[in-house]
């Protein structure tokens, strides 16, 4: 049977010399128990800390801030933060009698692709790790980083980092690699919560939970594990549990949902929130070219690089979503575009022009661009294709394991919604959750109130 | 070595799943459902509730809910379709159904950080003839509603896009 243990420490797990002993101390418990632990640590503290990630960035940054670095020396220096703590808490365990190794992420045998900053995880060769174990030590890896097997450019070894999340995904990427009997992942809260704490103050600790159910409320907004190493763990069957570093909380156990006892299969498992959003709306109201014109709108965005969701059209209009960093841009490109429609889409020439306008003060482009088209309006059929935008939303979502096979879910949350008068702009919909696009301010009290109606806290 | 460090051997494979979409589903038999419900804005709501309360009542699950300014639209399974006439039209609910139709589900790890999937799927569902009724999209997923008379069509043309031909059935 393997014994391989990983136990990941996040940046506020070692921050200091005493949470860094109680980490130790969770360290040598499960080599007391039998175990081999693996650690992975995180870079000491969270932003604003000397050695966090951003600060490290910050460095290069401020050498000129009109200037842009490179991504490859970017992930040289954000992979400087994990090199410490590695070395910091591979002392710790020393001194504390144990024998431990640091190693970096080239070193535990972790090869990415070349995408500097976001790299993902091509292959582990833990030969080093193996030999620690062997001899006794306690192998402890930097998390967040990796070495390039095989770059474009031919270069092999450059410093990688996997990017958001990447210190869970070394964990879960190291259990799998391992056969690891678990991968633990330490944080601050006891397990993953039905509801963010600073939130809900009576949001419970789930026991067990799916991959699916974590990575669903990971992507949702729960900061709990990365849906990348819930997504590992997944695929490689490898048990994965959430655990506080503060408190002898048993955690949160998550496996395979063919695991899941029968009565927790189908469930509410949790509120989350997340974005700043902002929701376009495009009134196309010829049904016969409205398709043709969506998929220009589509088109555009994907050009612009800019990622659009909460997708919905009707017979007579098309509406998304997009994240407020993006929603300027989103806006300007459509004021006054203009997309030429032959009498049948995709055949030239046009007979019909469609031009986008936005309500007055938004449409700059529209202003100057729509008497430009008079002259042609003898022969082409000019249509305005008017645009309203809502600022300022959010998305509160809940994630509910087999949600499509329950009836009466949507009715509850929505009666609760409009009894608080919170307003629902829009819905989407998946397999494992329901999202509600709604004002950013009414957040925190749809969170609670979603919590409590759905009776998460008082839950098994 | 260690008998537990033997039994821990490295397996050299692929750990992450590769960006991009990595599975396309397809499912048949889903019903669109259209509901008027017209009226001021306190009208609306009022008219959205009643009809997910008459379906809750009769234990009918509905997904792929979409609010438009004089419509609700949702999906059931067909297995459900009858069930959803019987509770709502009665009633005198004003209602448009697209039976036969198919849930085709794209999924990517992280699909709202990939630019551009919404406007491959439309073209390639354009390409194949297939009328699209509805998206739905996820952080994992993008499940379009379409004519199921092209589904299939549709499902491979989508895995040619994606480079998916050899791995899903």
């Amino acid at each position: 049977m393997p014994k391989v243990l990983v136990q990941k420490f996040g940046g506020t797990s070692v921050d200091t010399p005493e949470h860094r002993m109680l980490s130790a101390r969770k360290v040598i418990a499960a080599k007391k128990a039998g175990c081999d632990p693996v650690v992975v640590v995180s870079a000491i503290g969270r932003k604003g800390a000397p050695y966090a990630t951003d600060t490290l960035v910050g460095e290069l940054k401020r050498i000129d801030p009109s200037f842009s670095p490179n991504p490859r020396e970017m992930d040289m220096m954000m992979a400087c933060g994990e090199l410490i703590s590695t070395a910091v808490m591979a002392t710790t365990l020393q001194s504390m009698g144990y024998p431990a190794i640091a190693l970096s992420g080239g070193q535990a045998g972790i090869f990415t692709d070349d995408q500097y900053g976001n790299a993902r995880i091509v292959q582990i060769s833990p030969d080093a790790i193996l030999h620690a174990i062997e001899k006794g030590e306690i192998p402890v890896v930097c998390g967040f980083q990796g070495v390039v097997k095989s770059g474009k450019d031919g270069e092999h070894g450059g410093v990688t980092t996997l990017g958001r999340g990447g210190s869970d995904t070394t964990a879960s990427a190291l259990g799998a690699a391992l056969n690891a009997m678990g991968v633990e992942i330490y944080t601050d809260v006891d397990g993953v919560k039905t509801a963010d704490p600073s939130m809900v103050s009576n949001a419970r600790t789930l026991d067990i939970c799916s991959y699916e159910e974590v990575a669903e409320m990971a992507h949702l907004g729960a900061k709990v594990v990365h849906p990348r190493a819930a997504e590992i763990a997944m695929d490689y069957n490898i048990p994965l549990w959430v655990k506080s570093t503060f408190s002898d909380h048993p955690g949160t156990r998550i496996v395979a949902e063919c695991e899941i006892p029968n009565d927790l299969r189908k469930r509410i498992t949790g509120v989350a929130h997340t974005g700043k959003i902002v929701f376009l709306r495009l009134e196309i109201e010829n049904e016969a070219h409205k398709s043709y014109v969506e998929r220009e709108v589509y088109r555009l965005m994907a050009r612009a690089g800019i990622n659009i969701f909460l997708v919905s059209f009707s017979a007579t209009a098309l509406s998304f979503a997009v994240n407020q960093e993006d929603y300027h841009c989103a806006r300007d490109l459509l004021d006054g575009m203009v997309v030429p429609v032959g009498s049948e889409p995709d055949k030239i020439p046009a007979s019909f022009f469609y031009i986008f306008k936005f309500s007055e003060g938004l449409d700059l482009a529209y202003s100057a661009q729509r008497p430009l088209l008079n002259s042609v309006e003898s022969f082409i059929t000019v249509v305005d294709v008017p645009g309203t935008v809502y600022e300022n939303g959010t998305m509160v979502s809940v994630v509910a394991s087999r949600y499509r096979q329950v009836s009466g879910v949507t009715a509850t949350i929505f009666e609760a919604l409009d009894k608080a008068g919170i307003k629902v702009i829009q819905v989407a919909d998946s397999a494992m959750s329901i999202s509600f696009l709604i004002a950013e301010n009414d957040a925190i009290k749809a969170v609670r109130l979603l919590h409590d109606t759905l009776g998460l806290g008082t839950g098994v | 070595m260690s008998e537990s460090a033997q039994s821990a051997v490295a397996k050299h494979v692929s750990f992450e799943r590769e960006r991009g979409v990595h599975e396309v589903h397809l499912r048949q038999d889903v019903a669109h459902i259209v509901v008027m419900v017209s009226g001021s804005e306190g009208e609306r709501m009022e008219k959205i509730l009643r009809v997910f309360h008459i379906l809750a009542d009769n234990q009918i699950p509905i997904f792929f809910i979409k609010l438009h300014r004089s419509v609700v639209t949702f999906a059931v399974e067909g297995e459900h379709l009858d069930a959803t006439e019987s509770a709502l039209r009665p009633l005198g609910w004003e209602m448009v159904v697209r039976c036969g139709l198919a849930l085709v589900s794209i999924h990517a790890s992280s699909m709202r950080d990939l630019t551009g999937s919404i406007v491959t799927i439309a073209d390639a569902f354009q390409e194949v003839g297939a009328r699209l009724y509805g998206v739905s999209d996820s952080h994992t997923s993008i499940q379009c509603l379409i004519d199921a008379e092209h589904s299939r069509e549709a499902l491979e043309k989508l895995k040619q896009i994606f480079h998916l031909e050899a791995e899903n059935a």
